[in-house]
């Protein structure tokens, strides 16, 4: 329990309440709003908080990262179109309550459900990373490089779509990951013969370019038009929160496990929270995706709960649980701190500021949400026209403020080309970025594991056969892969056929 | 029940929950060009492919070289690039380019690509403040061709917040 006192720090500091507070009111609105994500939010406030101290940069960052998870049920409730990914599920029950008049009360709904579930999420966080960390402090390069690749293939196999796109960007980003200066040789790679690329193309131009000017053109493509709703009553009854108590526990704990898998996010655990509720409640208020309040229950407390899940990895291992965790490492790395289980050993206090920023945010998340929703309303009717251009100068400013370089803006603007190609064409974005974060820790630690075998390839397979951790997460990748592919089904249906044979 | 419209800045909504066969599903097949995407993912990725063999690496019988990882990396997404390129093929629809430029770009489309292309251009003439004024307001004008003035007005009080919040506030060095 080293560097507790730091939990109280976000409580008595009153700029990382004024971070905290602005970060959870803003992530509302940008998570609100579609065409702004989380994602694109946080990797837009790297650059701008590259300047920072790390605590502000960090009180704001996870202060939008909490909003922002929430807000996108505001215009999935409203709209009928999620702000947010992990706001997905909620329209499908949350729409339909709008259309009877209930838009105040679902969204009253999804606020208490999101603040529980989050503060769920938090206290598995504190229990469970101490342990996974003391664990992981046994950790090899090899575990760290299959962990890298477990990273990736969560990402890859739970992308809505086809895997071998989803692969396909992600090794990809691996790629664009590698352009620049060899750390171990000093050596140019993948340059092209030009010495500009030597210091490679920095990851948060290209998540801005993925990101954010990708979605604008997209947005404009498919021409996407704010719809106007009416608002009644808000907050819901303490009898409506605790009836349903038992359903947020279990999707808060589904959140935080989903949210904890490296690669997977709120977005996830919102769905499969959802098909939790549709199998397990027996009597809905009404059926589901006609407006049941289960509906909104479940994925709420699940992507909110996801959050504290997905510092898990992230603190414990230094592996993204998500692709805001991922920025996050980023912001981490950028300030000179690499998360894992060292950082968790030498300087625990960032654990608990940590952990204080998101009770803190949990806080603001509960007062904002309750309040500004009829403001709201009039916020998401923003025109397109408006709003896109807009997006536009910050995503420019954004990439411009890394280096001072207009080089980058081009970067930006090229990789928001690709991003809008690799979009219309259904193959997921986040697994290029993903596969860009994971680039320098897949190169580096596999070169340092085969280097710790003499440079032999068989030495290394045998390194990961023999040991028991490597195995463990070995046969775990193993399984992931087998259980996303034709191979499990076929596997299953054999199985039983002789079950059935033994039987007759 | 499905949301109709896409989400925000990440992937496509889920028309289905896990266990599907994820390796061939593939929501795309309606949208024309794909082959021509996949053609051009697979220029680039020769051309990585190539620069990553100059490197020490697995030709040298190294393991641990500078260029193993990336040969690997380059070696793996052509062979996906090439079940991706076998599959549409497969499917044998190729429309005329032309079909497929209207597809990819709209009017709006590639007039926000111009205007963010001239901007870049003007950035360096005219300074931060009067290229992006004129940038939102010529953007956001082009979108909707209604009130320009109102849109002037709305660019100007743009600027002038991010002026005030990122230059004042943040101190954020501008472009």
């Amino acid at each position: 329990m080293a560097g507790i006192s730091a939990l109280l720090v976000p409580f008595t500091d009153i700029s990382l309440i004024f971070y905290v507070a602005v970060g959870v009111f803003a992530g509302i609105y940008i998570g609100a709003i579609p065409g702004l994500s989380v994602t694109m939010a946080v990797s837009l406030l790297i650059s701008f908080t590259f300047s920072w101290d790390i605590l502000p940069a960090l009180a704001l960052m996870i202060g939008i990262y909490t909003g922002g998870v929430y807000g996108g049920s505001r215009s999935a409730i409203l709209l009928n179109i999620p702000g947010a990914p992990a706001a997905v599920a909620t329209v499908f029950d949350g729409y339909p309550m709008a259309k009877l008049g209930e838009a105040g009360t679902a969204m009253g709904i999804a606020t208490t459900q999101s603040c529980i579930g989050q503060f769920f999420g938090i206290m598995v966080m504190v229990a469970a990373s101490p342990l996974i960390s003391s664990l992981a402090i046994n950790f090899a390069p090899r575990d760290y490089f299959l962990l890298a690749i477990m990273g990736l293939f969560m990402v890859g196999s739970l992308s809505r779509g086809s895997l071998v796109k989803a692969l396909i960007t992600a090794s990809l980003g691996v790629t664009i990951g590698l352009i620049g200066m060899d750390p171990f040789t000093g050596q140019g790679r993948l340059i092209f013969g030009n010495a500009r690329l030597l210091g490679g193309i920095n990851f948060v131009v290209v998540m801005i370019g993925l990101f954010g000017l990708s979605e604008a053109l997209v947005q404009l493509k498919d021409k996407t038009q704010p719809v106007k709703q009416k608002i009644d009553r808000i907050v819901p009854s303490l009898k409506l929160v605790f009836s349903h108590m038992a359903l947020t526990l279990r999707c808060s704990a589904i959140g935080t496990l989903i949210g904890a898998l490296p690669g997977t996010g709120g977005d996830i655990a919102a769905l499969i929270a959802y098909d939790h509720a549709k199998r397990t409640v027996r009597n809905p208020s009404r059926p589901f995706g006609e407006g049941a309040i289960e509906g909104i229950v479940a994925p709420e407390a699940a992507n909110n709960a996801a959050i504290g899940g997905a510092f898990i990895p992230m603190m414990t291992l230094g592996i993204p649980g998500d692709s805001v965790t991922a920025i996050l490492i980023g912001a981490f790395v950028i300030h000179g701190i690499r998360p894992g289980p060292m950082l968790m050993r030498e300087q625990p206090e960032y654990f608990w500021l940590i952990v204080g920023c998101l009770v803190l945010s949990n806080i603001f998340l509960f007062i904002f949400g309750m309040t500004g929703i009829r403001i709201f309303s009039k916020i998401v009717e923003i025109p397109k026209a408006v709003i896109l251009p807009i997006i536009v100068i910050l995503s420019i400013i954004g990439s411009y403020t890394i280096n001072n370089s207009i080089i980058d803006i081009y970067w930006m603007i090229a990789f928001g080309i690709l991003g809008y190609f690799i979009k219309i064409y259904d193959y997921p974005v986040s697994t290029m970025v993903l596969g860009v974060i994971l680039s320098p820790i897949i190169d580096s630690n596999f070169r340092r594991a085969v280097q710790m075998t003499q440079g032999s390839l068989v030495g290394f397979i045998q390194s990961l056969l023999i040991n028991p951790i490597t195995l463990f997460i070995l046969v775990f990748i193993v399984y992931m892969v087998v259980s996303q592919t034709p191979a499990k089904e076929l596997l299953v249906k054999k199985l039983r056929s002789i079950k059935g044979n033994r039987h007759s | 029940m499905v949301p109709s419209k896409h989400l925000a800045g990440e992937d496509k909504p889920a028309e289905h929950l896990a266990g599907e066969d994820k390796l061939s599903k593939d929501n795309s097949a309606d949208k024309p060009g794909e082959i021509y995407f996949a053609l051009f993912l697979l220029i680039i990725t020769l051309a990585f492919l190539v620069e990553a063999f100059k490197l020490p690496g697995l030709q040298d019988g190294s393991v641990s070289a500078p260029g193993v990882v990336p040969q690997i990396m380059t070696m793996a997404v052509l062979l996906m690039i090439s079940i991706v390129g076998a599959a549409l093929l497969r499917k044998g629809k190729r429309p005329a380019v032309i079909a497929v430029l209207r597809f990819l770009f709209s009017t709006e489309v590639v007039g926000l690509l111009i205007f963010i292309t001239m901007y870049g251009f003007i950035l360096e003439l005219l300074g931060f403040e009067i290229s992006s004024l004129l940038f939102l307001w010529v953007t956001m004008y082009f979108l909707d061709r209604v009130q320009p003035v109102k849109k002037l007005i709305i660019s100007a009080g743009a600027v002038g917040a991010i002026v005030l919040v990122f230059g004042y506030a943040f101190r954020v060095v501008l472009p």
